[in-house]
């Protein structure tokens, strides 16, 4: 199994020319197996530039299409709009995610390309576009063995670990949590992964001001990375105030603590 | 009045390298008039950049007028972001318009709700108002503002600023050709010294995306030419287009009407000069 990062900016995209070493997409990563199908992790403004690689290379028809929201705020879900492949008939895409109490997962998504936000319609779109509501649960997905477990975010959130092809990925972004308050259900649903991704937004400074928003820091993310005993450490969702000289500082910080860390950057590929 | 560029790209922000010269960020111009007022036009992710420049530079209470020509994301989706207006004692009033029956507090509102937002606009700790715009003509202090109905899906207002004899026209979102201009927008830009105009398509792209709102490089400079307007800018432009690409539009634009221009981020314009 490898890992392409398309987005790794958390909150909104930063059109930056201090961020263009790391990049300024907002959360998006596919994970590409021997299977044909297009697995993805959540959808911020990196899934344009990945719909836009498709049909560059013209690999963009009759696509099976898998799309995992951790949650639906804006930065994990902006990029569905602008998604070319969904402008052809022959794909198809189902999107996993939570159903809210008073929205469905459907709802949330439609809402977002309501006309008074948006000029096209999610009827629009030519694409078959499914949905399934994910609890916190076991599921496959094109071959893959996923599970969802819910974190500590405002309005919730999905950390996911899918296991295929001999190697274990965990997806957990959005979450608050301190290196002292770390969850042990996340630090057993991080167990023995070959590649962490993990929310690195904060330094421990930000963090104190920012407490409550949801977001851990890189600190945390090392911690955990060594409680749980993972193999690598991707550290991901980058905070829009960070320029790449503030980013690889914190790079450098983690590696004391975390020797199996780097930062995610836009256009990475790692084979895990 | 003195213009000022925080966001000058259309649809979706681009953090790109090939387009860092002319910038990333959506929609959003602060225009400083001669009273020193705080007019803010549309609010793309360019608002987040002035948010920060306003709380570093500002220490006194701030008193802002945000003018939204309608309220696609591209266009509002800095407001979240827009620190000033998480300050108490700071007042926004923000003037726009009822969109698919949503009234405009509704629809910033919507913007911040859960499952979309971690917080919620009534959180945020200015005071905010809202102005419901019709077609009207009224005033922010002296400044005169008009607005007029464009051609967008779900609508769109142009804006008429003018003050002491100066004139700014920010029209972006509206799909014409050069070939069939509107003559109310023609009358609408009449005599500005400054248009900021939607120049987001090649006239190819145009062909293929007819009914998505946007108008080309060559409207954008036939218009300026038909208005007699002193200078004309570029906005909105494609996420597509890289910096090459769009230098290669303002020149084309400029062999149709010399006074058009690239408008790029951080840019500064003073209408008297323009």
């Amino acid at each position: 199994m490898k890992v392409r990062f398309w987005g790794v900016r958390g909150s909104t995209p930063t059109p930056w020319s201090e961020a263009m070493q790391i990049g300024g997409n907002t959360s998006c990563v596919q994970l590409l197996t021997q299977s044909d199908a297009l697995i993805i992790l959540d959808a911020g403004t990196g899934l344009r530039m990945l719909g836009k690689a498709l049909i560059d290379g013209g690999t963009h028809r009759q696509r099976d299409i898998h799309l995992l929201l951790s949650h639906t705020h804006w930065d994990h879900i902006q990029g569905i709009p602008f998604f070319g492949p969904l402008n052809f008939h022959d794909n198809q895409m189902t999107i996993y995610g939570a159903n809210k109490t008073h929205k469905s997962l459907e709802e949330v998504i439609r809402q977002q390309m309501s006309p008074e936000y948006f000029p096209v319609s999610l009827d629009d779109l030519p694409a078959q576009i499914h949905f399934q509501a994910l609890s916190e649960e076991r599921f496959e997905v094109a071959g893959l063995q996923c599970e969802s477990a819910a974190f500590n975010h405002p309005g919730g959130v999905y950390g996911f670990r899918i296991q295929g092809e001999g190697a274990t990925l965990v997806y957990a972004t959005d979450m608050e949590y301190t290196p002292e308050s770390l969850d042990p259900r996340l630090i057993a649903f991080a167990q023995n992964a070959d590649l962490l991704i993990y929310d690195a937004q904060y330094t421990p400074d930000e963090l104190h001001t920012k407490s409550g928003w949801g977001h851990s820091t890189y600190l945390t993310a090392a911690q955990l990375a060594k409680e749980a005993g993972v193999k690598q450490l991707a550290l991901f969702s980058h905070d829009p105030e960070h320029a790449d000289s503030t980013l690889r500082e914190i790079e450098a910080a983690t590696k004391k603590y975390f020797p199996a860390s780097f930062l995610a950057c836009e256009g990475m590929v790692l084979d895990i | 009045m003195k213009v000022k560029f925080w966001g000058v790209r259309g649809s979706v922000p681009t953090p790109w390298k090939e387009a860092v010269e002319v910038g990333g960020n959506t929609s959003c111009v602060q225009v400083t008039p001669d009273n020193g007022q705080l007019i803010i036009l549309d609010a793309g992710t360019g608002l987040r950049f002035l948010g920060e420049h306003l709380n570093a530079t500002e220490p006194n209470p701030i008193e802002g007028h945000l003018l939204l020509s309608h309220a696609h994301w591209d266009h509002i989706q800095g407001f979240p972001f827009f620190m000033p207006a998480y300050k108490p004692g700071n007042t926004f009033t923000l003037y726009g318009a009822t969109r698919a029956r949503k009234p405009l507090e509704a629809i910033m509102a919507g913007q911040m709700e859960a499952p979309y937002f971690p917080i919620q606009m009534t959180q945020m700790a200015a005071r905010l108002n809202f102005v419901d715009l019709e077609e009207e003509t009224f005033w922010i202090q002296d400044l005169k503002v008009t607005t007029c109905s464009f051609k967008h899906p779900g609508g769109v207002f142009g804006f008429r600023l003018e003050q002491n004899g100066q004139v700014l026209v920010f029209a972006t979102d509206m799909e014409y050709s050069a070939d069939d201009l509107d003559p109310r927008l023609i009358a609408f830009a009449q005599d500005a010294d400054l248009l900021i105009y939607d120049a987001q398509y090649t006239p190819e792209e145009f062909e293929q995306k007819r009914g998505w709102g946007h108008s080309t490089h060559l409207a954008a400079a036939r218009l300026g030419q038909l208005a007699n307007v002193k200078r004309v800018m570029l906005y909105h432009h494609d996420p597509s287009h890289n910096d090459q690409m769009l230098e290669a539009m303002e020149q084309e634009a400029q062999a149709i009407y010399g006074p058009c221009q690239l408008a790029k981020e951080g840019l500064v314009i003073d209408t008297r000069t323009a």
